[in-house]
């Protein structure tokens, strides 16, 4: 099956030799009303790696993910996957909201919000067949959301909610997960379930990319960093990339006071 | 009562009473729409335009049929100017403030015009809703726009809904976010347009949210929101024309009358269970 040389696969187990990239190349996007929000941004990360998007607010951190998303066309620049262009494979990424931008009171149920996922697949009227009711259920069961299927998303905890997002994500099968903000909000257990939920995605082959603030935590829950202030401060390594000096550069402040960054 | 059967066995109440119930169910229905898409305030500065928007259209096509329906077309152009106007005046305005001086002016604006042109009966006709006076134009705009939304929300039900939940992630998913949501705007025009007629500028709001909300105390599922809405719409409608014979009470405003109750009537019952769980 051709398919799942480029899919998680999970009807059709496929070899995994982290062969997938991307690559950003030059983005320059620019918000209505000509402000600057991205300057000749480039970087390269490999699935299984989770990558942290860190600055200071109005750096661009969701400009970034929402250019990645499909959601804003970048002025300059492009991102491919694989050497092809994010354009041509969209269903390879998923995006998912801040909460604050979800509307939580919406009537659907965490299995419809899953389904959701299979959309770039079925199209507006393909009924759905075995592989996607499998799919779909599997979604369920690997993020522990077993037996809240008919829930409506308003009566789930924060972390359900969460993870209800990250179902839709994985039914989708894309290898490319864009989180915005995904742990605001969330309690220190609540964080690290989170955080090893996230490793555990992109041991099986995913690439996580999140906007994430607290500078001391990142190396625990991010493999790399990518520090920005408009354009690139700093990328690599966590332990690489969150040095006082770079830090001092990107929240702008004096070296000294840099280390007790928030 | 001898007299509700005599009327209700003439011509003009069988018609007047069925526009009753496609106009109730059309609304109802599209209610759902209004209510997911979070754009009641939106309906409401349409519904206010629309004055404003009849009197261009009049004053570009003549009085007639069809210079109403271009009027309310202008009255969505003007409305998306005026959301122009208001994101644009957001850093010194509150969208409340901005969006309520623009209906109370658009409004004087157009009733000033009409009255000028010597449309005062007209004028409380489209304010209030006269049904006795729709036409078969009228009446054939009322079906079809009906059949126009169960048959378009029906069978794009899928995007539809996605597009409803989270229209950024939509697009993220490659739905044509854009066709979607002018779609959803044309489908609500038409809708106010056909029950213009019917209960009139005003009331016409109440017509296209109370369906829904009443339903949403009890829906887990949007599709529930849609046809009940249309059956509650419907209902509503059918009973304020019995009531309205009977009671001598305006139409329109009985209709409205009756979905705020039902609504009210919603929301006390599911208190009421939310404090007596079923086992």
């Amino acid at each position: 099956m051709n398919h799942a040389r480029d899919h998680i696969c999970w009807a059709h187990p496929a070899p995994h030799h982290c062969e997938h990239r991307l690559d950003v190349r030059g983005i320059t996007a620019t918000y209505p009303g000509g402000i600057c929000a991205l300057r000749d941004v480039s970087f390269c990360a490999h699935c299984g790696q989770t990558l942290a998007l860190m600055g200071p607010n109005g750096a661009g951190k969701s400009t970034l993910l929402a250019v990645l998303a499909g959601l804003l066309p970048p002025q300059t620049g492009d991102a491919l996957w694989n050497g092809r262009s994010l354009a041509e494979v969209r269903r390879e990424v998923a995006w998912l909201p801040q909460r604050s931008e979800v509307d939580w009171s919406f009537p659907i149920t965490v299995r419809t919000l899953v389904q959701m996922g299979r959309y770039p697949s079925l199209g507006p009227w393909r009924r759905p067949d075995d592989h996607d009711e499998y799919i779909v259920q599997k979604a369920i069961d690997t993020l522990g959301l077993t037996g809240l299927e008919q829930r409506c998303i308003g009566e789930l905890s924060g972390g359900q909610q969460q993870r209800a997002f990250l179902a839709r994500a994985l039914a989708q099968e894309a290898h490319i997960l864009l989180l915005d903000e995904p742990y605001t909000g969330l309690d220190h257990p609540g964080a690290e379930t989170l955080g090893e939920l996230l490793g555990s995605l992109a041991r099986e082959g995913r690439l996580v990319i999140a906007s994430y603030h607290d500078v001391r935590t990142a190396p625990r829950y991010f493999d790399l960093a990518l520090l920005m202030r408009t354009s690139i401060v700093a990328f690599g390594p966590c332990a690489r990339v969150l040095t006082p000096a770079s830090l001092s550069e990107a929240y702008g402040l004096p070296a000294s006071a840099s280390a007790r960054v928030p | 009562m001898k007299d509700l059967i005599e009327f209700l066995s003439s011509q003009l109440a069988q018609r007047s009473l069925w526009a009753c119930g496609v106009v109730g169910f059309t609304d109802g229905f599209l209610s759902a729409l209004v209510l997911l898409r979070r754009s009641s305030l939106q309906i409401g500065t349409i519904s206010c335009a629309l004055l404003p928007g009849i009197a261009l259209g009049i004053l570009l096509f003549g009085l007639g049929r069809w210079s109403v329906l271009a009027g309310a077309v202008l009255a969505g152009l003007l409305v998306g100017l005026s959301s122009l106007f208001v994101s644009r005046s957001a850093r010194f305005l509150h969208q409340d403030a901005a969006l309520s001086v623009i209906h109370s002016f658009a409004f004087a604006a157009g009733y000033i015009v009409l009255m000028r042109m010597g449309l005062q009966q007209k004028v409380d006709d489209w304010l209030f809703g006269n049904i006795m006076s729709m036409g078969d134009t009228d009446l054939w705009i009322a079906y079809l726009t009906g059949a126009l939304a169960i048959l378009l929300i029906t069978a794009f039900s899928r995007p539809l809904i996605i597009f409803l939940f989270d229209s950024r992630a939509a697009a993220a998913l490659g739905l044509p976010s854009r066709a979607l949501s002018y779609g959803i705007f044309a489908l609500i025009i038409l809708a106010l347009v056909s029950s213009l007629q019917a209960v009139g500028a005003f009331l016409t709001l109440g017509l296209l949210v109370a369906p829904a909300a009443t339903m949403r105390f009890f829906s887990r599922r949007p599709a529930s929101l849609f046809w009940g809405g249309g059956l509650i719409g419907a209902s509503c409608g059918i009973l304020a024309f019995l009531l309205s014979f009977l009671l001598r009470w305006h139409l329109g405003a009985t209709m409205v009358l009756l979905l705020g109750l039902a609504f009210l009537a919603s929301f006390a019952l599911s208190r009421l269970s939310a404090a007596h769980p079923r086992k």
